[in-house]
């Protein structure tokens, strides 16, 4: 029971006229269901690319990522879904993380009705939620421009939530957000592991908030990864 | 370097240093510029009621035959042209075909547009640059002449010309609806929804199209005034459908049958300023969406 | 020491135009900051803190006149003696760059990229140095004047500048300033163009420079890169500093007084090391408590919106120590050897 990568590396650019550019080369790394692997390192150093490919969005050059001992790459259409549903993502940005033209409630119940899930229990769940992420029901009716950087990050965490994820890949989930605000995120995305047993992979420059969250700490420095805790 | 500075801080900074270094107050010709786009709206739908409803402001049905060459009169405020028609019944019923004609040319124009606009910026990759050659390909096809020749070979008819001007005029609409969408797939709702598991189709129908449509609104008037000219140069060029009367072509029989010789100002002239009036209202209803595009754009720039 | 900069009940208001087609808040106006009052002193540094929203870039622009024209902006700001809110736009062209200069956020945007470094610097001196009118004298004379004098002379006068901008790409650690003013914006990292636009703000040496979350979405190294630079800066130059930052860290090492704002008001005006030791206000202390290094100790609830503003203290929903009149009464902000708090609880 893992979500693993092995030996990955990502190289960019053509082969043919030898301006190869390597990010990173053979890492690996494990995130076991309800611990935390932080990944650290100085910006441009490809972290956000592992944090992608590990996510499945991007595929990398060499090297496997495998879910539960079954490979990514060979997965059929049927499993590639549920691997899409079992490994989420959220990123850096609460500002465009919905759709500025659509209420909070429309992104919300699309995400809903992409799981099958009956109208009936649609508001529950969503209650639900908003309970989970702590957020008045008032903000479904709003648009995502009239509503600040944390509450948006709260609710981006919780539509993924909807999706009952095995692992969450999280890109930097407060690097743009306040102080206070940064600690209540970090406090609840706590909560939600205890509660869900969810596998986090953190991926943030900011040293304290990688040593507050993490079990397992792995710095990405020159194209290689160094385990500082495990 | 302190002009750089503030002309690159925002979009909304942007023109109020221009204001600052013309030392003029811009907020008064926004007002006027609202006018002048309420006044586009307003002549709109004048000609827009004219074109559904001819028959309650033309005074007679437009075959009709009267005495023909008769000056304006009474009975005739346009007169009559030289087989006895009603000059200004015509004139109302020409808007319908003149307007349709624009129409439905920036329907099919822009999707096309969109469509290959949408499927070459969200697919990118080898879609991307067999689509854009074929778009750049029909971007060097001259437009006028090909529809001359093709007017030529085909039986005139309105169907063809519209067909023929909406295959032509839909790739600038395509490169903007393109880069467009290059822009929003990198968005953070377009990227967690692909994370999420969301098909392409929904992606591109229910996120990126959305935040399509006010570029696409201006662009669509913008298509629909140039179709117009289009078809009333093509009209006046004896390539129009000779059945169905458009202001292009009521100013084709002025010129070929006797209207300017015999200086006949009202066969001419009415149908001329309408095709003007009529094109420049809905440019300017483009504007007006132009404009609110870019407002919106700082509203959420001042956060 | 004398007041450079006095700021006093400034009230920014902005107009509903930005929700006009979201059907809420039509016509009702959002006051962005509320009688707000400070003053800066000469060659000090002051820092304005606060969570993003609370109006804090707002009395940055306010200063600068940069804001957009649906705003009201009532109040006074004045700068070595004059009221820079009665001026028109002439004048204030003429300040702006020259006597207040402005740091924006990202480095990269900030600079044009069609330009080389070399003339981007150049540029403060031609808008401001009174060089066009005297340029364009020049040209009429030149005219009568034999050309190779006039190219001597023109040439004469590159060269001072040139020699400045040299001194002043050296003062900010360019060891070879020459070669880098050739360069274009794209060719230089982050923190580079960073220093390149401090260098430009600076280089008619201002007597007030307002850094705009100068940190935001910089790494930690590129933070205590800017520090050291804003440090030396403030070392050299004798130039006041207002610093607008959500980063609390930066702002300790930097400062020389601290205000916090909350929800568009000034809450606690303190030296750092008072601010830092001991906070008085409860949101700075839970500020303060949400620090990494304090364990992110999160305040619960968050920022109300500037649209609807509690009634008595603006803090009391989230506020741990709150009494009934905390409620029903707003608190002024009440000055005590050298600090001020805007609270009941602390006289």
């Amino acid at each position: 029971m893992a979500l693993k990568a092995e030996n990955v590396s990502k190289t960019y650019g053509s082969g043919l006229l030898g301006s190869r550019k390597c990010i990173f080369r053979e890492v690996s790394f494990e995130l076991e269901p309800g611990k935390t692997f932080g990944l650290m390192g100085p910006s441009g150093e490809g972290k956000s690319t592992l944090g992608r490919i590990v996510a499945g969005l991007e595929s990398p050059t060499s090297g496997t990522i495998l879910l539960n001992g079954n490979p990514l790459l060979g997965m059929k259409k049927a499993e590639y879904t549920a691997f899409r549903r079992r490994v989420q993502m959220m990123f850096q940005d609460p500002t465009d993380s919905f759709n500025p033209r659509k209420r909070i409630e429309q992104s919300i119940s699309e995400v809903l009705k992409l799981l099958n899930s009956p109208e009936s229990k649609r508001l529950q769940s969503t209650k639900e939620m908003l309970k989970t992420i702590g957020l008045p029901k008032e903000v479904l009716a709003r648009y995502p421009s009239q509503l600040s950087g944390g509450q948006l990050q709260r609710l981006a965490l919780g539509r993924i939530l909807l999706l009952e994820p095995e692992y969450i890949v999280l890109d930097e989930p407060t690097s743009a957000l306040d102080v206070s605000v940064q600690a209540q995120i970090l406090h609840l995305l706590k909560k939600v592991q205890a509660e869900e047993g969810i596998g986090y992979l953190l991926i943030s420059h900011d040293e304290a908030v990688i040593r507050f969250m993490s079990e397992r700490i792995g710095m990405l420095k020159k194209g290689k990864l160094d385990m500082i805790r495990t | 370097m302190k002009k750089g500075i503030c002309i690159q801080k925002s979009p909304g900074q942007w023109k109020d240093s221009i204001a600052h270094y013309l030392n003029l107050d811009i907020r008064k010709y926004k007002k006027t510029f609202k006018k002048f786009n309420r006044g586009g709206l307003f002549l709109f739908f004048f000609f827009l009621i004219l074109a559904l409803f001819p028959s309650l402001f033309a005074p007679y049905p437009p075959t009709e035959r009267f005495v023909s060459y008769e000056p304006p009169s009474a009975a005739h405020l346009l007169g009559t042209n030289d087989i006895g028609n009603d000059i200004l019944s015509e004139l109302v019923y020409g808007a319908r075909i003149s307007m349709m004609v624009g129409f439905a040319t920036a329907c099919i124009s822009t999707f096309i547009g969109l469509m290959i606009g949408l499927c070459s910026g969200y697919f990118r990759g080898t879609i991307d640059e067999l689509l854009m050659g074929f778009t750049d390909v029909v971007l060097i096809i001259p437009k006028i002449p090909l529809i001359i020749i093709i007017g030529a070979f085909l039986h005139p008819s309105i169907w063809t010309l519209i067909l023929v001007l909406g295959l032509l005029s839909w790739e600038s609409i395509a490169r903007v609806v393109r880069s467009k969408t290059l822009q929003i797939r990198e968005a953070g709702y377009v990227k967690s929804a692909r994370c999420m598991g969301f098909s392409s189709f929904h992606i591109m129908v229910s996120d990126i199209f959305p935040n399509l449509i006010h570029v696409l609104m201006p662009k669509f008037m913008l298509t629909t005034a140039s179709a117009m000219i289009s078809e009333a140069s093509l009209s006046f060029l004896g390539l129009g459908d000779t059945s169905m009367k458009s202001w292009g072509i009521m100013l084709s029989f002025a010129f070929s049958r006797g209207g300017f010789i015999r200086d006949m100002w009202w066969w001419y002239i009415p149908p001329g300023v309408c095709i003007a009036l009529c094109v420049m209202s809905i440019a300017m209803i483009g504007f007006g969406f132009e404009g609110r595009d870019e407002k919106e754009r700082r509203g959420m720039d001042a956060e | 020491m004398n007041t450079l900069l006095e700021v006093k009940d400034l009230v920014v208001s902005f107009h509903g135009n930005e929700t006009e087609n979201k059907n809420e808040d039509k016509n009702e106006s959002v006051t962005a900051v509320s009688c707000l009052s400070f003053s800066i002193r000469e060659k000090e540094t002051l820092a304005l803190v606060g969570e993003s929203g609370c109006g804090k870039s707002v009395v940055a622009h306010a200063i600068m006149r940069l804001l957009p024209q649906e705003s009201r902006v009532k109040g006074v700001i004045k700068f070595r003696g004059k009221n820079l809110l009665e001026m028109n736009e002439k004048e204030m062209a003429k300040l702006r760059g020259k006597e207040i200069s402005i740091i924006f956020q990202n480095p990269s945007l900030a600079l044009n990229p069609v330009y080389s470094i070399g003339h981007q610097l150049a540029e403060p001196f031609k808008i401001h140095g009174q060089e066009k009118r005297r340029a364009a004298e020049e040209r009429k004379e030149e005219k009568r004047k034999e050309k190779r004098k006039e190219k001597g002379k023109k040439k004469e006068k590159e060269n001072t500048i040139l020699s400045k901008i040299v001194e002043a790409l050296k003062r900010v650690g360019f060891s070879n300033p020459h070669e880098y003013m050739g360069y274009y914006p794209s060719w230089c990292s982050g923190g580079m163009n960073q220093r390149f636009l401090i260098t430009a703000s600076t280089i008619l040496d201002p007597f007030l420079l307002i850094a705009d979350e100068p940190s935001k979405g910089l790494d930690r190294d590129r933070v205590s890169e800017l520090e050291n630079e804003l440090k030396n800066l403030k070392e050299m130059n004798e130039n006041a500093l207002l610093l607008i930052s959500h980063d609390l860290g930066f702002v300790r090492r930097l400062a020389d007084r601290v205000a916090v704002m909350y929800a568009g008001e000034i809450i606690e005006i303190a030296g750092p090391s008072s601010l830092f030791e001991s906070p008085h206000h409860p949101y700075t202390r839970g500020l303060l408590n949400s620090l990494p290094e304090n364990g992110f100790v999160p305040i619960p609830g968050s920022s109300p919106p500037l649209s609807s503003l509690p009634a008595g203290c603006r803090f009391h929903p989230r506020c741990p120590i709150k009494e009934k009149r905390c409620m029903q009464e707003h608190p002024e902000l009440k000055e005590n050897n050298g600090r001020a708090v805007r609270c009941f609880l602390w006289p």
